[in-house]
């Protein structure tokens, strides 16, 4: 018996001595499986669920440029893009999304336009773009959001000198005063050599009105690609300056200063899009860096703040071989979304949400997707929209490419801390008429609230305790015997239920018989409890 | 005349008429009312305008006739769509002049349908199709640069009117050259910017990609990436 268990040991030494190596990589890959699997379940705190990925091919060559998202409830997604044809002309189209992804008719519109933004009410789209080169001029067009087209203005030159040639315009930005159009202006002085200038434009809501501004930094030119505007109507610019120079660039609201932001040596095409947070004043620049001198790029993420020394963060990353930021968008809570592509290589790009203090949550990506923008709706659907090709993304001359679009939802992950998913309140269940309710009943709600967020987002919380004047308290803390109970403390409660609600993209409960208007009962404080566990961050 | 209810509300008090025949009928009221008899379905002014623009029919415009939203007639909103739509569909620059002028350019409407269309291969002529001395100057420029570029013949060039258009056609055509052959190209024939670019592409081309961020003409650049990635 002993002999037996002896040899059948020895041959598994045997065994494991002639086959140590693929033991070795067996065991490995399990590590790394194992790491992995940790990694990922804990920073993907979100589930992403497809709503819908459409694909339109209109001709050739055909690229959506830019997204926004509407303000119907539920919303519509509205995207330009043009398409090359094959006789060589561009044929622009804008076109609307319901919230299924049906696509209704494109509009045509001339000239290539680039950029679209939405007016702060909601009710009109403005678009703007034109390439560069003889006989082409910019164009700035408004639309209202069933897609008639109002008006249109031309991106007029400034000079009159007879070599002044093209003006790429780019990008568009629009707040209650006025609508930012953005570009390249190029001055030919010598008819031998140009200069471009970025160059703003602002405009009336209704496009008239317009007054120019230009930035030079003293280098030979200038490109201008996006434009954000501030709670006070200062412009926020960016693009890149002569050769390898990320280029951010304030114009400040009263025409009084052009102020340089950040003129750093960042390798690659400069910054491609900006997004202001206009509650926090925070500024967001995206785009690529070319860190390795041979074509291998990453995003950049710069976050600045919205005053001098203007200090924030900078993040790269590069989920694919090759990274490229292409746009970037906000979420109600400051959250960072950026679309991304490959500029070469397989095209394979989508989007990444990063929070405010630049930690990335999620990398999500498709084959065949070359991002060019991302949009985010109020309940958190995220947009993107681009080209999806088959070849490198970069290369829009080489390969046949179709419009693309998608929406994707973001859920919570179905995980929770709750031991059997009960929370062990204090005097469970609450009787009416029999319990008192106390301070440790509403300390309790706000730390079991606390949790429920922490499980449910992997954002951080955008709230404290006792900062909810008036309506709310202003007590950070519930001293039991010292703080009266009051009104405000349930309204608190109520409000951060909903926003978690929120968070996971779920619709908060009527929080019926939690009226906090009339006198604090035990049935508030059971309704609240229920609503706390009733947070969908439960297995779905 | 007068409807009487009244030998009718007999007739079911005195039960001729059976009790489940009345309730197939009142059934069959609500059916009518709720599924047959929809209230017509509620379109804001911008929708309805929106499936005008898409019939064509710049009659049915009328319909929103005196209607106006922040300051704009929509009326005026409803013909101008057709018009440009017209315009763009047929590439004819004659549909654009039923547009107001004022909230569209006719001309702005009419310069762009002809770049359309020249783009798209039309001769010369096509230029005389507008009245505007500007436009045409502007569509003849875009006429030769096409021309001079597809015959690949810089000479061609020399037909257009500003002397900065003259300078960029050549270069144009010195560009298309450079994209079909690469190899061996030789930076003084550009003039301008492209002229930089051309010597920064060579300098790029044996060392690193950053290098190729200095060009500043799209399709320099794209090639310039492309070859110092394979070096």
């Amino acid at each position: 018996m002993l002999e037996a268990r002896r040899s059948k040991l020895k041959d598994i030494f045997s065994f494991a001595m002639k086959n140590k190596a693929t033991i070795f990589y067996a065991l490995s890959g399990f590590f790394i499986l194992g790491i992995f699997a940790v990694w990922h379940g804990t920073a993907l705190a979100v589930v992403l669920k497809p709503v819908y990925d459409t694909t339109s091919n209109i001709d050739d060559r055909d690229i959506a440029r830019d997204i926004v998202v509407g303000k119907e409830n539920p919303p519509n997604a509205y995207v330009i893009g043009h398409t090359y044809s094959g006789g060589g002309g561009i044929l622009p189209d804008l076109v609307r999304y319901d919230s299924a992804g049906v696509a209704g008719p494109a509009v045509s519109v001339l000239n290539a336009f680039e950029s679209i933004a939405l007016s702060p009410a909601g009710d009109y789209l403005y678009i703007a773009g034109g390439e560069g080169g003889v006989g082409l001029i910019g164009t700035i067009a408004k639309y209202d959001t069933s897609l008639n087209f109002i008006t249109s203005v031309n991106a007029a030159k400034v000079g009159t000198g007879t070599c002044d040639q093209h003006s790429d315009i780019n990008g568009i930005a629009v707040d209650s005063t006025g609508v930012y159009v953005v570009g390249t202006y190029v001055r030919i002085p010598s008819c031998s050599a140009s200069d471009g200038d970025f160059w703003l434009m602002k405009f009336n809501l209704d496009l008239t009105g317009k007054v120019d501004r230009f930035y030079n930094s003293g280098a030979t030119n200038e490109e201008a690609y996006g434009v954000a505007v501030d709670a006070f109507q200062n412009a926020y610019v960016i693009g890149r300056s002569g050769s390898n120079t990320w280029t951010v660039v304030r114009f400040n609201a009263d025409g009084s200063a052009i102020i340089p932001v950040d003129a750093s040596y960042v390798p690659g095409r400069g910054a491609r899009d900006v997004a202001v947070d206009t509650a926090s004043g925070y500024i967001y620049a995206v785009g690529e860096d070319d860190y390795t001198g041979h074509g291998i790029t990453q995003t950049r993420i710069v976050k600045y703040a919205s005053s001098s020394p203007w200090t924030g963060w900078v993040v790269t990353s590069r989920p694919q071989g090759q990274s490229s930021a292409t746009g970037v968008a906000l979420d109600k809570f400051g959250n960072v979304y950026i679309s991304l592509l490959a500029p070469a290589g397989s095209p394979e790009g989508g989007v990444q949400k990063f929070n405010s203090s630049g930690e990335l949550l999620f990398t999500s990506t498709f084959t065949g997707m070359c991002a060019e923008s991302v949009a985010v709706d109020d309940i958190l659907n995220f947009y993107m929209t681009g080209k999806n090709k088959g070849g490198a993304c970069n290369d829009d001359f080489g390969f046949t490419s179709d419009y693309r679009t998608q929406k994707i939802l973001q859920l919570c992950n179905g995980t929770s801390s709750l031991t059997n998913y009960e929370i062990p309140w204090t005097d469970d269940p609450i009787i009416p008429n029999v319990t008192k309710i106390r301070a440790t009943h509403i300390t309790e709600l706000r730390q079991w609230i606390d949790n429920r967020w922490n499980d449910a987002t992997s954002t951080p919380k955008p709230y404290s305790w006792g900062n909810f004047p008036p309506l709310g308290s202003s007590d950070a803390e519930i001293i039991p015997g010292q703080t009266k109970i009051r009104a405000g403390h349930i309204n608190e409660l109520r409000d951060i239920l909903s926003q978690t609600f929120s968070a996971c993209n779920a619709t908060a409960p009527g929080l019926a018989g939690v009226d906090a208007t009339t006198t604090i009962s035990a049935s508030q404080i059971k309704g609240l409890r229920d609503f706390t566990k009733s947070v969908p961050s439960l297995p779905q | 005349m007068l409807l009487d209810f009244s030998s009718w509300f007999r007739n079911i008090r005195e039960e001729q008429y059976p009790t489940p025949l009345l309730f197939v009928i009142l059934f069959a009221l609500i059916v009518l009312v709720v599924y047959v008899i929809q209230p017509p379905e509620k379109l804001t002014t911008q929708e309805l305008v929106a499936r005008i623009v898409a019939s064509g029919r710049i009659s049915r415009c009328a319909q929103v006739h005196g209607v106006i939203i922040d300051g704009i007639d929509y009326e005026t909103v409803c013909r101008n769509n057709i018009a440009y739509q017209r315009a763009l569909k047929t590439l004819d620059p004659e549909y654009c002049k039923g547009l107001d002028d004022r909230l569209i350019s006719i001309e702005q409407c009419e310069a762009g349908i002809l770049l359309e269309k020249i783009n798209a291969g039309a001769a010369l002529e096509t230029c005389n199709l507008v009245s505007s001395d500007r436009i045409k100057a502007n569509c003849r420029t875009v006429y030769w640069m096409r021309e001079a570029i597809q015959k690949d013949d810089k000479a061609l060039c020399e037909n257009m009117e500003n002397i900065g258009d003259r300078s960029y056609c050549r270069d144009g055509v010195e560009l298309a050259r450079f994209l079909k052959n690469p190899d061996g190209v030789d930076c003084s024939v550009f003039s301008g910017s492209l002229a930089s670019d051309c010597k920064n592409f060579k300098k790029a081309i044996s060392g690193s990609t950053q290098g190729c961020y200095g060009i500043f003409n799209r399709q320099f650049q794209a090639e310039c990436l492309r070859r110092a990635a394979q070096n």
